[in-house]
Protein backbone atom coordinates (compact mmCIF):
# COMPACT_ATOMS: atom_id res chain seq x y z
CA UNK A 1 0.00 0.00 0.00
CA UNK A 2 1.56 3.22 -0.83
CA UNK A 3 1.46 4.81 2.43
CA UNK A 4 4.26 7.31 1.65
CA UNK A 5 1.97 9.01 -1.02
CA UNK A 6 -0.96 9.64 1.67
CA UNK A 7 0.81 13.23 2.43
CA UNK A 8 -0.54 14.69 -0.60
CA UNK A 9 -4.32 13.73 -0.79
CA UNK A 10 -3.15 10.47 -1.61
CA UNK A 11 -6.78 9.09 -1.32
CA UNK A 12 -7.61 11.41 -4.47
CA UNK A 13 -4.73 10.67 -6.27
CA UNK A 14 -5.68 6.95 -6.10
CA UNK A 15 -9.29 7.86 -7.10
CA UNK A 16 -7.92 9.32 -9.95
CA UNK A 17 -5.62 7.07 -11.23
CA UNK A 18 -8.77 3.86 -11.22
CA UNK A 19 -10.93 6.29 -13.01
CA UNK A 20 -8.24 7.20 -15.68
CA UNK A 21 -8.51 11.31 -14.99
CA UNK A 22 -5.54 12.98 -14.80
CA UNK A 23 -5.68 14.51 -11.61
CA UNK A 24 -7.90 14.27 -8.25
CA UNK A 25 -9.31 17.24 -6.21
CA UNK A 26 -9.51 18.05 -3.05
CA UNK A 27 -10.80 20.28 -0.67
CA UNK A 28 -8.07 22.86 1.44
CA UNK A 29 -4.36 22.47 1.35
CA UNK A 30 -4.23 25.95 2.02
CA UNK A 31 -1.85 27.76 4.51
CA UNK A 32 0.74 24.91 4.66
CA UNK A 33 4.27 24.33 3.67
CA UNK A 34 3.83 21.55 1.58
CA UNK A 35 2.07 22.99 -1.08
CA UNK A 36 5.58 24.50 -2.06
CA UNK A 37 7.34 20.98 -1.84
CA UNK A 38 4.42 18.72 -3.19
CA UNK A 39 2.58 19.10 -6.53
CA UNK A 40 -0.44 20.52 -5.73
CA UNK A 41 -2.40 22.92 -8.08
CA UNK A 42 -5.05 25.32 -6.82
CA UNK A 43 -8.23 25.48 -9.08
CA UNK A 44 -11.65 27.07 -9.51
CA UNK A 45 -14.96 24.90 -9.78
CA UNK A 46 -16.34 26.26 -12.48
CA UNK A 47 -19.86 25.77 -11.41
CA UNK A 48 -19.30 27.13 -8.45
CA UNK A 49 -16.37 29.36 -7.75
CA UNK A 50 -14.65 27.14 -4.82
CA UNK A 51 -11.10 27.51 -4.44
CA UNK A 52 -9.98 23.85 -4.48
CA UNK A 53 -7.15 21.80 -4.93
CA UNK A 54 -5.99 19.53 -7.85
CA UNK A 55 -3.32 17.00 -7.13
CA UNK A 56 -2.20 14.14 -9.98
CA UNK A 57 -3.73 11.18 -10.28
CA UNK A 58 -1.62 7.61 -9.53
CA UNK A 59 -1.21 6.23 -12.99
CA UNK A 60 1.84 3.15 -12.16
CA UNK A 61 3.51 0.89 -14.67
CA UNK A 62 3.09 -1.76 -12.50
CA UNK A 63 0.71 -2.27 -9.42
CA UNK A 64 1.40 -5.00 -6.96
CA UNK A 65 -0.84 -6.21 -4.17
CA UNK A 66 -1.61 -9.39 -2.52
CA UNK A 67 -4.87 -11.08 -2.34
CA UNK A 68 -6.75 -14.09 -0.24
CA UNK A 69 -7.40 -15.66 -2.88
CA UNK A 70 -7.68 -16.44 -6.77
CA UNK A 71 -9.42 -19.08 -9.06
CA UNK A 72 -7.91 -20.60 -12.15
CA UNK A 73 -9.17 -18.43 -14.04
CA UNK A 74 -7.31 -15.45 -12.56
CA UNK A 75 -9.84 -14.00 -10.81
CA UNK A 76 -8.96 -12.64 -7.87
CA UNK A 77 -11.32 -11.99 -4.24
CA UNK A 78 -9.77 -10.01 -1.04
CA UNK A 79 -11.42 -9.05 2.12
CA UNK A 80 -10.87 -7.34 5.50
CA UNK A 81 -9.31 -3.76 5.22
CA UNK A 82 -9.57 -3.20 1.36
CA UNK A 83 -6.87 -0.25 1.43
CA UNK A 84 -6.72 0.88 -2.07
CA UNK A 85 -5.94 -2.33 -3.80
CA UNK A 86 -8.34 -2.29 -6.06
CA UNK A 87 -7.54 1.65 -6.74
CA UNK A 88 -3.95 0.32 -7.41
CA UNK A 89 -4.96 -2.46 -9.83
CA UNK A 90 -7.78 -0.33 -11.47
CA UNK A 91 -5.03 2.26 -12.24
CA UNK A 92 -1.98 0.55 -12.85
CA UNK A 93 -1.12 -0.30 -16.63
CA UNK A 94 0.00 -3.73 -15.31
CA UNK A 95 -0.78 -5.67 -12.55
CA UNK A 96 0.73 -8.65 -10.37
CA UNK A 97 -1.49 -10.11 -7.86
CA UNK A 98 -0.13 -12.27 -5.27
CA UNK A 99 -2.48 -14.70 -3.38
CA UNK A 100 -2.47 -16.94 -0.17
CA UNK A 101 -4.01 -19.68 -1.96
CA UNK A 102 -5.72 -20.27 -5.63
CA UNK A 103 -9.11 -21.93 -4.80
CA UNK A 104 -11.14 -23.81 -7.08
CA UNK A 105 -14.45 -21.65 -6.64
CA UNK A 106 -14.16 -18.36 -5.43
CA UNK A 107 -17.19 -17.85 -2.78
CA UNK A 108 -18.97 -14.44 -2.72
CA UNK A 109 -18.41 -12.64 0.30
CA UNK A 110 -20.79 -9.57 0.51
CA UNK A 111 -18.50 -6.01 0.54
CA UNK A 112 -15.49 -8.12 -0.55
CA UNK A 113 -12.94 -6.52 -3.18
CA UNK A 114 -13.56 -8.64 -6.33
CA UNK A 115 -11.22 -7.96 -9.96
CA UNK A 116 -11.83 -9.63 -12.49
CA UNK A 117 -8.97 -11.49 -14.37
CA UNK A 118 -9.25 -9.06 -17.22
CA UNK A 119 -8.44 -6.69 -14.91
CA UNK A 120 -5.10 -8.36 -13.42
CA UNK A 121 -1.90 -9.03 -15.77
CA UNK A 122 -0.76 -12.08 -13.33
CA UNK A 123 -1.41 -13.74 -10.57
CA UNK A 124 1.61 -15.58 -8.36
CA UNK A 125 0.67 -17.92 -5.43
CA UNK A 126 2.44 -16.61 -2.24
CA UNK A 127 1.63 -18.25 1.24
CA UNK A 128 1.86 -16.02 4.08
CA UNK A 129 2.74 -12.90 1.07
CA UNK A 130 1.74 -10.21 3.51
CA UNK A 131 4.39 -11.55 6.32
CA UNK A 132 5.07 -9.65 8.56
CA UNK A 133 1.44 -8.46 8.01
CA UNK A 134 -1.80 -10.59 8.29
CA UNK A 135 -3.96 -12.21 5.71
CA UNK A 136 -7.27 -12.02 7.35
CA UNK A 137 -9.20 -15.41 7.53
CA UNK A 138 -5.98 -16.39 6.92
CA UNK A 139 -3.16 -15.71 10.15
CA UNK A 140 -2.20 -13.01 11.96
CA UNK A 141 0.39 -10.05 12.50
CA UNK A 142 3.57 -10.82 13.38
CA UNK A 143 3.60 -7.90 15.91
CA UNK A 144 7.05 -8.99 17.39
CA UNK A 145 8.74 -8.73 13.67
CA UNK A 146 8.02 -4.94 13.74
CA UNK A 147 9.18 -4.62 16.81
CA UNK A 148 12.61 -6.01 15.30
CA UNK A 149 12.31 -4.53 12.37
CA UNK A 150 12.64 -0.84 14.72
CA UNK A 151 15.90 -1.77 15.55
CA UNK A 152 16.87 -3.18 12.35
CA UNK A 153 15.85 -0.63 10.33
CA UNK A 154 17.90 2.36 12.44
CA UNK A 155 20.64 1.05 11.49
CA UNK A 156 22.10 1.27 8.26
CA UNK A 157 24.28 -1.64 8.10
CA UNK A 158 21.68 -3.91 10.18
CA UNK A 159 19.32 -3.16 7.56
CA UNK A 160 21.65 -3.81 4.96
CA UNK A 161 22.57 -7.29 6.37
CA UNK A 162 18.86 -8.29 6.73
CA UNK A 163 18.33 -7.51 3.24
CA UNK A 164 20.82 -9.14 1.74
CA UNK A 165 19.94 -12.38 3.77
CA UNK A 166 15.82 -11.96 3.57
CA UNK A 167 15.51 -10.68 0.14
CA UNK A 168 18.28 -9.91 -1.91
CA UNK A 169 20.22 -13.41 -1.87
CA UNK A 170 17.53 -15.18 -1.77
CA UNK A 171 17.30 -17.83 -4.69
CA UNK A 172 13.45 -18.08 -6.33
CA UNK A 173 11.33 -20.44 -4.39
CA UNK A 174 11.23 -23.68 -7.07
CA UNK A 175 8.08 -23.37 -9.29
CA UNK B 1 -15.78 6.91 42.83
CA UNK B 2 -12.23 7.24 45.19
CA UNK B 3 -9.66 9.65 43.50
CA UNK B 4 -5.62 7.89 43.10
CA UNK B 5 -2.27 8.99 44.76
CA UNK B 6 -0.79 11.52 42.77
CA UNK B 7 2.09 8.96 41.97
CA UNK B 8 -0.39 5.97 41.10
CA UNK B 9 -0.77 6.78 37.07
CA UNK B 10 1.81 8.03 34.08
CA UNK B 11 1.44 11.25 32.51
CA UNK B 12 0.16 9.49 29.37
CA UNK B 13 -2.57 8.49 30.94
CA UNK B 14 -3.73 11.41 32.30
CA UNK B 15 -3.20 12.56 29.08
CA UNK B 16 -5.70 10.11 27.73
CA UNK B 17 -7.97 10.56 30.52
CA UNK B 18 -8.12 14.48 30.07
CA UNK B 19 -9.10 14.11 26.14
CA UNK B 20 -11.37 11.47 26.72
CA UNK B 21 -13.31 13.35 29.03
CA UNK B 22 -13.88 15.71 26.70
CA UNK B 23 -15.64 13.49 24.33
CA UNK B 24 -19.51 12.92 24.62
CA UNK B 25 -21.48 10.12 23.58
CA UNK B 26 -22.70 9.86 19.94
CA UNK B 27 -19.48 12.15 19.30
CA UNK B 28 -17.87 10.68 15.86
CA UNK B 29 -13.98 10.64 16.39
CA UNK B 30 -11.29 9.83 13.45
CA UNK B 31 -8.65 8.37 15.81
CA UNK B 32 -4.99 7.46 15.03
CA UNK B 33 -2.95 4.84 16.87
CA UNK B 34 -1.21 5.33 20.37
CA UNK B 35 -2.86 8.34 22.94
CA UNK B 36 -5.33 8.99 20.65
CA UNK B 37 -7.05 5.58 20.38
CA UNK B 38 -6.46 5.17 24.20
CA UNK B 39 -9.01 8.03 24.32
CA UNK B 40 -11.77 7.29 22.39
CA UNK B 41 -11.36 3.82 23.70
CA UNK B 42 -11.53 5.19 27.10
CA UNK B 43 -14.34 7.13 26.41
CA UNK B 44 -16.63 4.35 25.01
CA UNK B 45 -15.49 2.35 27.69
CA UNK B 46 -16.69 4.42 30.36
CA UNK B 47 -18.91 7.49 30.20
CA UNK B 48 -19.28 7.48 26.48
CA UNK B 49 -20.41 3.93 25.14
CA UNK B 50 -21.87 5.08 21.99
CA UNK B 51 -18.62 7.07 20.99
CA UNK B 52 -18.26 6.41 17.39
CA UNK B 53 -14.42 5.13 16.82
CA UNK B 54 -13.26 5.73 13.02
CA UNK B 55 -9.83 4.23 12.29
CA UNK B 56 -8.11 5.80 8.55
CA UNK B 57 -8.06 2.26 7.19
CA UNK B 58 -11.49 2.86 6.76
CA UNK B 59 -13.16 0.74 9.67
CA UNK B 60 -16.35 2.81 10.67
CA UNK B 61 -17.92 2.00 14.17
CA UNK B 62 -14.88 0.04 15.55
CA UNK B 63 -15.46 -1.83 18.93
CA UNK B 64 -11.69 -3.22 19.82
CA UNK B 65 -11.96 -4.81 23.15
CA UNK B 66 -8.19 -4.22 23.11
CA UNK B 67 -6.01 -1.43 22.08
CA UNK B 68 -4.71 -1.73 18.42
CA UNK B 69 -1.25 -2.14 17.38
CA UNK B 70 -1.99 -0.44 13.60
CA UNK B 71 -4.71 0.91 12.19
CA UNK B 72 -5.27 -2.32 9.82
CA UNK B 73 -6.03 -4.78 12.74
CA UNK B 74 -8.52 -7.25 11.73
CA UNK B 75 -10.32 -6.78 15.11
CA UNK B 76 -10.73 -3.73 14.05
CA UNK B 77 -12.48 -4.72 11.08
CA UNK B 78 -14.45 -7.37 12.40
CA UNK B 79 -16.37 -5.21 15.25
CA UNK B 80 -16.84 -2.13 12.67
CA UNK B 81 -20.14 -1.33 11.75
CA UNK B 82 -18.97 -0.88 8.46
CA UNK B 83 -15.50 -1.38 6.27
CA UNK B 84 -15.03 1.34 3.48
CA UNK B 85 -11.84 1.45 1.12
CA UNK B 86 -9.43 4.34 1.66
CA UNK B 87 -10.76 6.56 -0.92
CA UNK B 88 -14.20 6.38 0.42
CA UNK B 89 -13.34 7.35 4.40
CA UNK B 90 -11.52 9.70 3.42
CA UNK B 91 -13.20 11.15 0.61
CA UNK B 92 -17.13 10.65 1.38
CA UNK B 93 -16.39 10.46 5.02
CA UNK B 94 -14.05 12.66 6.05
CA UNK B 95 -13.98 15.26 3.78
CA UNK B 96 -17.94 14.91 3.44
CA UNK B 97 -18.21 16.76 6.43
CA UNK B 98 -19.36 13.10 8.82
CA UNK B 99 -16.85 13.15 11.35
CA UNK B 100 -16.82 15.28 14.62
CA UNK B 101 -13.38 15.37 16.38
CA UNK B 102 -9.92 14.66 14.53
CA UNK B 103 -6.93 13.65 17.02
CA UNK B 104 -3.66 14.55 15.73
CA UNK B 105 -0.20 14.47 17.46
CA UNK B 106 3.36 16.28 15.85
CA UNK B 107 6.79 16.69 16.82
CA UNK B 108 6.22 20.29 16.70
CA UNK B 109 3.52 22.89 17.90
CA UNK B 110 3.47 26.66 17.77
CA UNK B 111 1.27 29.07 19.69
CA UNK B 112 -1.32 29.24 16.92
CA UNK B 113 -1.78 25.58 17.27
CA UNK B 114 -0.05 24.86 13.47
CA UNK B 115 1.95 21.49 13.50
CA UNK B 116 4.97 20.40 11.92
CA UNK B 117 5.21 16.35 11.41
CA UNK B 118 7.33 16.61 8.20
CA UNK B 119 11.14 17.73 9.20
CA UNK B 120 13.13 19.11 12.05
CA UNK B 121 15.50 20.91 10.50
CA UNK B 122 15.61 22.64 7.08
CA UNK B 123 14.19 20.36 4.70
CA UNK B 124 16.55 20.17 2.46
CA UNK B 125 18.78 18.89 4.92
CA UNK B 126 17.21 17.97 7.92
CA UNK B 127 18.50 16.90 11.28
CA UNK B 128 15.22 14.04 11.87
CA UNK B 129 12.86 13.49 8.93
CA UNK B 130 9.69 12.64 10.78
CA UNK B 131 7.11 10.29 9.21
CA UNK B 132 5.58 13.19 7.00
CA UNK B 133 1.85 14.92 6.68
CA UNK B 134 0.13 11.11 7.11
CA UNK B 135 -3.30 12.72 6.17
CA UNK B 136 -3.15 15.07 9.09
CA UNK B 137 -4.08 17.96 6.01
CA UNK B 138 -7.31 16.23 5.21
CA UNK B 139 -8.08 15.17 8.93
CA UNK B 140 -7.60 18.88 10.36
CA UNK B 141 -9.26 20.31 6.97
CA UNK B 142 -12.48 17.59 7.25
CA UNK B 143 -13.48 17.41 11.20
CA UNK B 144 -15.23 19.42 12.95
CA UNK B 145 -12.78 20.37 15.55
CA UNK B 146 -9.40 18.74 16.14
CA UNK B 147 -8.10 17.51 19.19
CA UNK B 148 -3.94 18.12 19.45
CA UNK B 149 -2.27 15.30 21.85
CA UNK B 150 1.58 16.22 22.57
CA UNK B 151 3.72 15.94 25.63
CA UNK B 152 4.72 19.30 26.72
CA UNK B 153 8.43 20.15 26.56
CA UNK B 154 9.79 23.38 24.84
CA UNK B 155 11.20 21.75 22.03
CA UNK B 156 7.84 20.43 21.03
CA UNK B 157 6.37 23.72 21.61
CA UNK B 158 8.22 26.07 19.62
CA UNK B 159 7.99 29.96 18.53
CA UNK B 160 8.89 28.70 14.86
CA UNK B 161 8.14 25.68 13.13
CA UNK B 162 10.37 24.07 11.20
CA UNK B 163 8.28 23.20 8.44
CA UNK B 164 4.24 24.11 8.95
CA UNK B 165 2.36 20.38 8.03
CA UNK B 166 -1.05 20.47 9.15
CA UNK B 167 -3.04 24.96 9.64
CA UNK B 168 -4.08 24.72 13.48
CA UNK B 169 -7.18 26.37 12.17
CA UNK B 170 -9.70 23.76 13.54
CA UNK B 171 -7.70 22.98 16.98
CA UNK B 172 -10.16 22.99 19.44
CA UNK B 173 -7.98 21.46 22.38
CA UNK B 174 -4.51 20.67 22.95
CA UNK B 175 -3.92 17.96 25.67
CA UNK B 176 -0.68 17.77 27.23
CA UNK B 177 1.09 15.88 30.12
CA UNK B 178 1.10 18.96 32.19
CA UNK B 179 -2.63 20.64 31.27
CA UNK B 180 -5.10 21.49 28.33
CA UNK B 181 -4.48 24.59 26.03
CA UNK B 182 -7.02 26.48 24.01
CA UNK B 183 -7.77 28.97 21.24
CA UNK B 184 -8.05 32.41 22.83
CA UNK B 185 -8.69 35.34 21.01
CA UNK B 186 -7.09 35.74 17.66
CA UNK B 187 -6.78 31.67 17.77
CA UNK B 188 -3.75 31.93 20.11
CA UNK B 189 -3.28 29.19 22.35
CA UNK B 190 -3.64 30.07 26.02
CA UNK B 191 -3.40 27.36 28.79
CA UNK B 192 -6.92 26.71 30.47
CA UNK B 193 -6.56 23.73 32.67
CA UNK B 194 -3.74 22.39 34.58
CA UNK B 195 -2.81 18.66 35.65
CA UNK B 196 -2.88 18.20 39.56
CA UNK B 197 0.83 18.89 41.11
CA UNK B 198 1.34 21.02 37.84
CA UNK B 199 2.17 24.61 38.73
CA UNK B 200 1.40 27.44 35.56
CA UNK B 201 5.20 28.23 35.99
CA UNK B 202 6.33 24.46 34.89
CA UNK B 203 4.04 24.83 31.73
CA UNK B 204 5.44 27.88 30.64
CA UNK B 205 8.92 26.83 31.24
CA UNK B 206 7.98 24.02 28.96
CA UNK B 207 6.53 26.41 26.47
CA UNK B 208 8.92 27.75 23.58
CA UNK B 209 7.01 30.86 23.36
CA UNK B 210 5.76 33.43 26.22
CA UNK B 211 2.23 31.33 27.22
CA UNK B 212 -0.77 32.71 28.17
CA UNK B 213 -2.36 31.70 30.81
CA UNK B 214 -6.13 32.31 31.72
CA UNK B 215 -6.63 34.11 34.97
CA UNK B 216 -7.84 31.11 37.02
CA UNK B 217 -6.88 27.96 35.18
CA UNK B 218 -9.37 24.89 35.85
CA UNK B 219 -7.69 22.23 38.41
CA UNK B 220 -8.05 19.08 36.69
CA UNK B 221 -8.80 16.10 38.24
CA UNK B 222 -6.70 13.20 38.19
CA UNK B 223 -7.76 9.95 36.84
CA UNK B 224 -10.71 7.96 39.03
CA UNK B 225 -10.20 4.65 39.97
CA UNK B 226 -12.74 3.08 37.27
CA UNK B 227 -11.21 5.31 34.78
CA UNK B 228 -7.55 3.70 35.56
CA UNK B 229 -9.03 0.42 35.18
CA UNK B 230 -10.68 0.44 32.24
CA UNK B 231 -7.55 2.05 31.01
CA UNK B 232 -5.28 -0.44 31.48
CA UNK B 233 -8.12 -2.96 30.40
CA UNK B 234 -7.60 -1.99 26.83
CA UNK B 235 -4.05 -2.55 26.87
CA UNK B 236 -3.11 -5.62 24.58
CA UNK B 237 -1.96 -8.71 26.49
CA UNK B 238 1.12 -8.39 24.80
CA UNK B 239 3.05 -5.94 25.59
CA UNK B 240 2.84 -1.94 24.62
CA UNK B 241 0.95 -0.42 21.52
CA UNK B 242 3.23 0.04 18.85
CA UNK B 243 2.14 2.67 16.01
CA UNK B 244 2.48 1.21 12.53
Amino acid sequence: MARAAQARGAFARWDGGAAKLPFGVVRGYEGNDLAARTRVARIRCPFTGEQLAAVPAIRPEVGLVHAQQADREGNVLLWGIPGVQKEVVLASRRSIVTVEEVVSRLEPRPNAVFLPSWTVTAVAVAPRGAHPSYAHGYYGRDNGFYERWDEISRDRERFRNWMARHVLEREPLPV
Amino acid sequence: MTQVEAAAYTGDEMMAVAAARRLRNGMVCFVGIGLPSQAANLARATHAPNCVLVYESGTIGAKPTHLPLSIGDGELAETADAVVSVPEIFGYWLQGGWIDIGFLSAAQIDRHGNLNSTVIGSYESPRVRLPGAGGAPEIAAGCRETFVMLRHESRAFVEKLDFLTTPGKGVTCVVTDLGVLEPADRGELMLTELHPGVTADEARGATGWDLRVSDDPRQGKPPNRDELAALRALKPPNGDTVAR
